[in-house]
């Protein structure tokens, strides 16, 4: 594969983790203007704070896929 | 004044200091021990640290009373961002900045564009936006100690600005660490205790909130604010952690760049925990035992004295003034660091030693804590908006030329300047001058920074030293 010669490469954990925490917020503010409540919160609300327990362990996660494939040689 | 909450107060502020003092021993003539405790701080001291500077008063009594007021979702919606943003600094930023063994943010800039201009405005920057950030903090400070206390408000902010000054000023980089770790260990304790507490006392975790949704249906729906004050908000505190120079300053203590990354990610995952859990229990709770309080931030004392065993309500009067603390000890480290590092040395005296630079920092950590604590004696009433004004700049500022100058080899110096500028100007312009939503100039001001950086550098040549920083940069990556 040629060189980028833009931008500099990054690995593929940290892009899964950045990807992961663009996309969430994105689909959780989707369901803003819905009525939709569980246990009479509203959906968004549920998503939301899912996402400050959920952000940790996509950067774990991440931060597994770049050493594994270091090790790899990948 | 409370006798108890006051002694255990007391003895918790002495400890700070005595963190400080044996600080001391370790930083008097090294600037790496001062301002980036030696690069030695490992994972768990870090992790917690990190944490506690970003949860400051409004992470332990503020958020509590914002879901109370404006509902569950709206404050979850203010902290997610920032739970969010570490593990994104993780690995957008953490690993470069750190294998650059740099000290501040304004260091990587210098690195990466080297122009006088940006190296002068980007600490100036510093000082006024971290710097209306202490006032804020202190005089919250003050607010907690009348309250807990029931001491006069000057003498309040008197005493703990004091304390605060003296032990960051002593100790530097590693009494901040030390501290802050104490300090984060003793608020998430007392949060998650009295959020246990909680929800075994209202029937476990599903009947608290249908019972708190009960008593004020609006507890679990979306306040009335528009789309673009919830998503600026968000957008502000994500990416934060990545610039604002008090948390990125915890990347540079690290003692390795995977030690950087673990600890941002420990650091949410023991943030998470606390707001999620807390804020649900407080919020709920509190509608049901206390429905209409005049004062929304006073749901958690208000708990607090009901529920908490009496020998550790005490403890969590000190908890309320450690998550104060944390965050003020880290801010004036970072803005003296900007005064003596980026500027005294950089311009001023180029020759100074380590030791006179040790010596200016403690003396610019007196001066501007001194400074802030003569504002937070009489706050101006704007001060929410000044502080919210103030982490909205840094991010309009610091976040297109530090992402763009790690990643991208074709960003140029004056690509550099001029988003820089297109940045702070458009957000002071909006934030001051138009009737935008709340929290919503963010998401004007930083896609400007970036489309100017961008179009910039594609219409300048990079300089000739670009090859040897393209060549570092391809060092750390």
């Amino acid at each position: 594969m040629p060189e980028n010669k833009q931008f500099f490469k990054m690995s593929f954990g940290d892009k899964l983790t950045i990807i992961i925490l663009l996309i969430y917020p994105i689909i959780a503010f989707l369901f803003f203007a819905t009525d939709i409540t569980i246990a009479g919160m509203s959906f968004f609300g549920w998503l939301i704070g899912f996402l400050m327990l959920l952000a940790p362990v996509v950067g774990f996660v991440g931060m597994y896929i770049t050493e594994s494939n270091k090790e790899n040689g990948s | 004044m409370r006798v108890e909450e006051t002694l255990i107060t007391l003895l918790y502020l002495f400890v700070c200091i005595g963190i400080g003092l044996w600080a001391r021993k370790k930083v008097k003539e090294s600037t790496g021990d001062y301002w980036v405790a030696g690069r030695g701080v490992g994972i768990f001291a870090n992790s917690w640290a990190m944490m506690a500077a970003l949860a400051s008063g409004g992470s332990v009594i503020g958020v509590m009373g914002l879901a109370y007021d404006m509902g569950i979702p709206y404050a979850y919606s203010m902290y997610a961002g920032a739970a969010a943003g570490f593990p994104m600094a993780a690995s957008l930023v953490a690993k470069q900045l750190r294998d650059l063994e740099l000290y501040t943010i304004t260091d990587f800039l210098e690195f990466r564009y080297k122009n006088k201009a940006i190296e002068i405005i980007m600490p100036i920057i510093v000082v006024l936006a971290m710097g209306a950030y202490i006032v804020a903090q202190m005089a919250a400070a003050g607010y907690a100690a009348v309250y807990l206390l029931g001491i006069p408000f000057h003498l309040a902010v008197i005493i703990t600005a004091i304390i605060f000054i003296l032990y960051v000023s002593i100790g530097g980089m590693w009494a901040i660490t030390y501290t802050d770790m104490i300090q984060g260990i003793i608020m998430v304790a007392m949060v998650i205790l009295l959020a246990v507490i909680l929800f075994t006392e209202f029937g476990g975790m599903g009947t608290i909130i249908t019972r708190g949704v009960e008593a004020n249906p609006n507890l679990g729906l979306i306040a009335d604010v528009p789309l673009s004050s919830y998503v600026g908000a968000f957008v502000v505190w994500f990416i934060a952690a990545s610039i604002t120079p008090h948390l990125v300053m915890r990347v540079f203590t690290a003692k390795g760049s995977k030690e950087a990354k673990l600890s941002l990610n420990w650091a949410v995952v023991i943030y998470g925990i606390m707001i999620v859990f807390g804020v649900w229990a407080v919020a709920s709770a509190g509608h049901i035992v206390s429905p209409g309080l005049e004062n929304p931030d006073e749901v958690f004392l208000t708990l607090v004295e009901s529920y908490m065993p009496t020998a550790i309500a005490g403890v969590t009067v000190a908890a309320v003034m450690a998550a104060v603390m944390s965050t003020t000890d880290a801010l004036l480290l970072s803005v003296s660091s900007a005064l003596t590092h980026d500027l005294y040395a950089k311009f001023i005296n180029p020759n100074a030693t380590e030791k006179t630079q040790v010596k200016i920092g403690i003396i610019s950590t007196w001066v501007i804590g001194l400074i802030a604590m003569v504002f937070a004696l009489d706050p101006p009433h704007l001060i929410t908006l000044l502080y919210t004004a103030a982490i909205g700049l840094t991010g309009s500022t610091f976040f297109a030329p530090t992402v763009l100058g790690i990643w991208w080899k074709r960003a140029t110096t004056q690509g550099a300047l001029w988003g820089i500028i297109a940045g702070a100007v458009s957000y002071l312009y909006l934030f001051g001058f138009t009737d935008m939503p709340a929290l919503s100039h963010i998401l004007v001001s930083l896609p400007l920074s970036f489309v100017v950086h961008i179009v910039v550098s594609l219409l300048t040549e990079p300089a000739e030293r670009d090859k040897e920083v393209i060549k570092r940069l391809e060092e750390v990556h």
